[in-house]
């Protein structure tokens, strides 16, 4: 993934043809995650998608000025952070306090075993209620899976020390697992 | 904790050696993986591709990574500052007035036995008075020196490529020199002269006697008939002095022999100049 993720890069940066495929191979790796960052973040769709827009504008500004990659995944996510709070900057409070509840239709706390569904749409609508109560956490939990990040550089996209890091991934863990106890229900139901 | 932490952390990503141990966090995984999944959008892609088009940053020319770009602003400076420094009309005369103050070997020309060095003198003379825009010098110069070429860098064919300046820059240093040169012996033929007359010892003076009165006029046609002796009146508007010119030893015992008795004459060269005038009270020599 990483080197996909580098190669992409380094073909922006050559500009000229190859510069076109690799800014479409980046936007399909990172389109969805850069939406779903904002959108557990507080913004809109509408804002998520703008953003997602303006983050691939702003790496590809960056390149042109000739920013050093060392670690692409940490940078490209450093980029939409950036971005982010850019435009947090400028938006008021009122505008992001849109709640992540939304993300697939679920409503927090819904029984996921009164519509009878399997194990594994338990567990994202459930992720999605608990996204929807602590977007930090639920996206640390996707920067580790996803992204392969350790708990120091989670720290650094969150502005945190690894071992506060630890502390909030820890208090992150037991909340989300709060959500997925629901689960279990069906799990044993099924063993 | 930390530990703990840590190893949650590789079970989340798959990087822990025993696997998943709960089946919720197994299951959490292929949810976290499937909510970030790649998914095609081509609506979204297109509009980001337009946009970076429309930006001019589609096809960018590649940047100059890691290579320090105050460096080639440095070169690029340099290089304006030096065809600049050169193409200025009237730096090849400020060059020469600067090496006019250092000491030169070269041997000074006799300008006025030289019509070559003359020539450059009156083009010389031509140049310092011209503007720069000025039209081109007229073609009836003696000889073509160098000084037109070097107005010429002003006009507006200077404007030519970077390229070409380059290309061309040995052969415009060498005609700037060349022309630095007659430039230089000019001046400081000029200065030789200025420092002649200047300082030069004043030539002697032949005191005619007192007591007699001498018709000056008669006295230079007369002097003027000798062989070998010119005598002029000392200025046009002065009538009271004669200026003696003789060429040797002979000419110059004709000249005395034909001055009136009493005379006062000083020691003379074989050959020389001397100015003759009257007794005045009170003055001196």
């Amino acid at each position: 993934m990483s080197t996909d993720e580098a190669d992409c890069l380094r073909r922006i940066a050559s500009g000229g043809a190859p510069r076109r495929q690799g800014i479409a191979d980046l936007y399909a790796l990172y389109a969805v995650r850069f939406r779903g960052y904002f959108r557990r973040r507080g913004a809109s769709p509408a804002d998520a998608d703008e953003l997602c827009q303006d983050s691939f504008v702003r790496l590809v500004r960056a390149l042109d000025r000739g920013a050093r990659v060392e670690q692409p995944r940490a940078w490209i996510w450093s980029v939409a952070q950036s971005q982010w709070l850019d435009w947090r900057r400028k938006t008021t409070p009122a505008a992001v306090a849109v709640a992540a509840g939304d993300w697939d239709g679920t409503e927090p706390g819904e029984d996921p075993t009164a519509r009878g569904v399997h194990l594994d749409d338990c567990v994202r609508r459930q992720f999605a209620a608990y996204s929807a109560t602590d977007p930090a956490g639920a996206q640390a939990l996707l920067w580790a899976s996803v992204e392969q990040f350790t708990a120091p550089e989670i720290g650094e996209l969150l502005g945190r020390s690894p071992g506060a890091t630890r502390q909030f991934l820890s208090e992150a863990r037991k909340r989300v697992r709060d959500y997925l106890s629901v689960c279990r229900e069906w799990l044993d139901a099924s063993s | 904790m930390a530990d703990d932490i840590d190893h949650w952390l590789d079970q989340l990503a798959g990087r822990a050696r025993g696997g998943v141990d709960d089946p919720l966090d197994q299951s959490l995984i292929a949810v976290l993986h499937d909510v970030d999944a790649p998914r095609e959008d081509e609506l979204g892609l297109r509009r980001l591709l337009n946009r970076l088009e429309s930006e001019g940053l589609l096809r960018a020319a590649p940047p100059t990574r890691h290579r320090p770009r105050w460096l080639a602003v440095a070169a690029s400076l340099m290089l304006a500052v030096s065809l600049g420094w050169w193409m200025l009309p009237e730096q090849g005369l400020r060059r020469a007035d600067h090496m006019d103050a250092a000491p030169s070997s070269a041997p000074v020309p006799d300008v006025e036995t030289d019509p070559a060095m003359a020539a450059r003198r009156a083009a010389e003379a031509e140049i310092v008075e011209a503007t720069p825009s000025s039209p081109e010098p007229s073609a009836d110069v003696a000889s073509p020196p160098p000084a037109p070429r070097v107005r010429a860098l002003s006009s507006p064919q200077a404007g030519r490529s970077e390229e070409h300046a380059t290309a061309g820059a040995a052969e415009e240093e060498a005609l700037l020199a060349e022309h630095e040169q007659d430039l230089r012996l000019a001046q400081r033929e000029k200065m030789r002269s200025q420092a002649l007359s200047a300082f030069a010892a004043p030539p002697p003076v032949v005191v005619l006697p007192a007591n007699e009165a001498v018709d000056l006029d008669a006295l230079r046609a007369a002097l003027d008939a000798l062989d070998g002796v010119d005598a002029d009146w000392l200025a046009d508007n002065q009538h009271d002095a004669l200026r003696l010119r003789w060429t040797d030893a002979d000419a110059r015992e004709r000249w005395i022999a034909a001055l009136p008795a009493g005379s006062e004459i000083p020691r003379l060269d074989a050959a020389g100049q001397a100015i003759v005038r009257r007794w005045v009270a009170g003055a001196t020599q």
